[in-house]
């Protein structure tokens, strides 16, 4: 049996931890959420040199105090669970910057690995790495997921810590006088409670930087009293001295150490520079509305454009064998009829529709990975920030709100970029009223019917809807969602890079498969349940009138009239929406006998009113079963699901409703 | 008084003061951004003001830009 262990990678935001794991664990990493909160958990296995060695790539983050969601996880995780070893992902471009994380590991006493990254892009200086591991006594390596190099020597050292953990005194930081002398005080204090006894520096310096959740833990404390006026008094005496506030010093100083180290270990210049460069004019140029927006449009026109050229010919390959190929070989075999049925319409129609967004998820996957590499996605992000602010979303909201005209499973997928939890929720649950390319199927064949005239004008119309409703949903929900602490916009534009190809391939891989795991079952699942109720009881048409599904349009029609929809067959054709939205059409054919002749069929069902109250509900009701479990994974929440789902099937029939009496009354 | 609000494209300012709460002010201190060092403003025209510090670029929203005093 192997031997295994578990290595933990911590670094800043934009370090390349996530191209370290894709190259080292490859396509076998997994993705999910760390318990209880939306923030992406990634994982992965690899073997080596007899060791099976577990990666946790836990959330990016710049400081390990409690501010962010990303930072309570990383922290937990560190202080709490099983691992180890811990490698430090350093971006060696910033140096001085990403030590300031080492730093604090260090204070928490955590002894990491030091991984410098992408040193090859590193231009006017190098960095001298065996005084970098000499101050720190820690290891120190180079690895480049661009290049591919340095990762036997970062699975060496993890089995080598893993193993022996690293012995000798490893760099503590000291702070000055005034510091040092508040950290002993506060330090004699909290020895006397035992729950502080293992690491009494680092909740020392938490408590006197002020950390909200090492506070709430002092309240607690049999040492509170003296603790809370021993704090308030040092807090007041630094003021006094030194003019700023200590819950700031702390990390100034912190900073200012690792800027120093960083001097140190840098061999050429690294003085801080002042010029102008094209950098500044692109980012100005990419980030100011008027020349911004025109660009942003133009790039997201391109994705889709490439999208749908690229997986069109598999999707539609793909809907042949699944829905031609495949089932008349089905219907050649010598079958019960009802197990006929259950293969053609239940099992090879669910794995049809799981596997028709595989290509258009990997197009469109390889598309924004390249877009998150080249650094073009944050830019995007501060773009939009002011305008999205209106409707309590962020910058970061657009991208995947965008996304959902395309199909909304990968969009909602998308806001696994999103640092907010209250902004991502609220982005997915407006996502699926951004009018997916399903849903284009079915307004088609009602403008054929009833408005051929104003084709372009009603699927305007119908887009417009969709967002503004979305604006409208999300502007409500914000003001019931507290967000914590994130509101103000802060993200750090990366450089601009060339992306390198296998990362974006592993990563894409990495992303469908999860995709195929977790949603595909469930929109299988779903499937084979709508077959059971098209199905029963046995000897019914197969979703006809006397079968579950067609007796459940029936009885469901009452609450449609008041749409202006009077037959039960397109009330059925909805329920079996929910599986994917273009199957509204072709279970209308299946109803209606006909499928070449609906358009005309539908003229003498629906009015244009109730025509486009009916495509306005198709619109607005609950996503596809893809949306709503893809929803399910990313919140990890039934609850948010049953509310978007309920909350979405009301506004629906509002929405349709009004417009079906509005149109009759001013249309006459 | 100056914030960095006032400033024009392509200066570099000393941080003054920075007006907030604790766990803001840390916050920003965590990627050089307190009083005493230097910023460079990269962009400040409508939208998130772009500042440059130690090779870093962030975009800040224009509200937590207006609680960053510079001299």
């Amino acid at each position: 049996m192997k031997k295994k262990l578990i290595a933990a990678l911590v670094g800043n935001p934009n370090v390349g931890k996530t191209a370290i794991m894709n190259m080292l664990a490859g396509t076998k990493a997994k993705v999910g959420n760390w318990p209880g909160v939306t923030v992406e958990r990634k994982e992965g296995k690899y073997s080596f040199r007899g060791f099976e060695i577990t990666l946790i790539d836990l959330p990016g983050i710049y400081s390990l105090t409690s501010y962010t969601i990303e930072e309570r996880v990383t922290r937990n995780f560190l202080l709490n669970e099983q691992y180890d070893a811990v490698v430090n992902v350093i971006d060696a471009t910033l140096l001085g910057r990403n030590l300031y994380l080492t730093l604090e590991l260090l204070e928490m006493g955590v002894k990491p690995i030091l991984a410098l990254n992408k040193i090859d892009d590193i231009k006017k200086f190098s960095i001298n790495f065996d005084k970098l591991s000499a101050i720190f006594n820690l290891p120190v390596i180079s690895v480049s997921a661009y290049r591919n190099t340095g990762f036997s020597e970062l699975s060496e050292k993890i089995i080598e810590v893993g193993l022996n953990g690293i012995n000798g005194e490893v760099f503590r930081p000291t702070y000055s006088d005034l510091l040092e002398a508040a950290i002993s005080e506060i330090s004699m204090i909290i020895n006397e409670d035992e729950q502080f006894k293992k690491n009494i520096r680092w909740f020392a310096i938490k408590l006197l930087e002020g950390d909200p959740e090492i506070t709430e833990m002092a309240k607690q404390s049999k040492v509170s009293e003296t603790l809370s006026k021993a704090l308030s008094r040092i807090k007041t005496e630094f003021y006094e001295r030194k003019g700023e506030e200590l819950s700031s010093a702390i990390p100034k100083e912190r900073f200012l150490m690792a800027s120093r180290i960083a001097r140190i270990v840098i061999e050429t210049d690294y003085s801080f520079e002042e010029k102008e460069d094209f950098r500044d004019k692109v980012d100005r140029i990419i980030t100011t509305p008027v020349t911004g927006i025109p660009i942003f449009f133009a790039i997201m026109a391109a994705v889709f454009k490439l999208t749908f050229t690229f997986s069109s010919p598999f999707v539609k390959l793909i809907g042949h064998i699944f829905g031609e190929t495949l089932p008349t070989m089905v219907q050649s075999l010598p079958l019960p009829e009802t197990l006929e049925s259950l293969i053609n319409n239940g099992v090879l129609a669910g794995v049809g529709s799981v596997l028709s967004f595989l290509p258009i998820l990997f197009v469109l996957y390889i598309l924004l990975s390249i877009l998150e590499d080249t650094g073009y996605m944050a830019r995007a992000a501060a773009l939009w920030d002011n305008f999205m602010r209106h409707f309590g979303l962020s910058g970061s909201s657009v991208i995947p709100l965008i996304l959902g005209f395309g199909c909304n499973v990968p969009a909602i997928y998308a806001t696994r970029a999103m640092r907010s939890p209250v902004h991502k929720l609220i982005t997915m649950m407006i996502i699926p009223w951004m009018s997916c390319s399903a849903r284009l199927a079915v307004y088609s064949v009602f403008i054929a019917a009833f408005f051929q005239n104003n084709r372009t004008l009603i699927v305007l119309s119908l887009y417009t809807i969709g967002i503004v409703m979305g604006l409208i949903f999300a502007k409500i929900v914000s003001l019931f969602l507290v967000d914590e602490g994130e509101g103000e916009f802060f993200i750090e534009l990366p450089s601009y890079k060339f992306p390198s190809l296998k990362v974006v391939f592993n990563q894409t891989i990495i992303e469908v498969k999860d995709f195929l795991s977790k949603a595909g079952t469930i929109i299988l699942l779903a499937s084979l349940i709508i077959w059971a109720l098209a199905s029963f009881p046995a000897g019914v048409r197969y979703a006809g009138e006397h079968s579950i599904a067609g007796m459940a349009g029936k009885w469901l029609l009452p609450l449609f009239k008041p749409l202006g929809i009077n037959d039960w067959k397109p009330v059925v054709a909805l329920l079996f929406g929910a599986v994917a939205k273009e199957i509204v059409v072709g279970t209308m054919g299946t109803l209606y006998g006909n499928a070449e002749m609906l358009p005309t069929i539908l003229k003498t069902t629906f009015t244009p009113a109730s025509a486009f109250a009916y495509i306005v509900f198709v619109l607005l009701y609950i996503p596809c079963i893809a949306t709503i479990s893809a929803i399910y994974q990313e919140s990890g929440s039934k609850k948010w699901v049953t509310f978007i789902a309920v909350v979405e099937l009301a506004v629906a029939w509002i929405t349709a409703f009004a417009f079906y009496h509005g149109i009759k009354l001013f249309a006459g | 008084m100056k914030t960095l609000l006032d400033i024009e494209e392509g200066q570099t300012v000393e941080i003054k003061e920075i007006k907030g709460g604790p766990c803001f002010k840390r916050r920003l201190a965590a990627v050089g951004i307190f009083p005493g060092s230097k910023v460079r403003v990269v962009k400040n025209a409508p939208g998130p003001i772009i500042v440059e510090v130690e090779k870093s670029r962030f975009a800040l929203g224009r509200g937590m830009a207006r609680r960053i005093v510079v001299r």
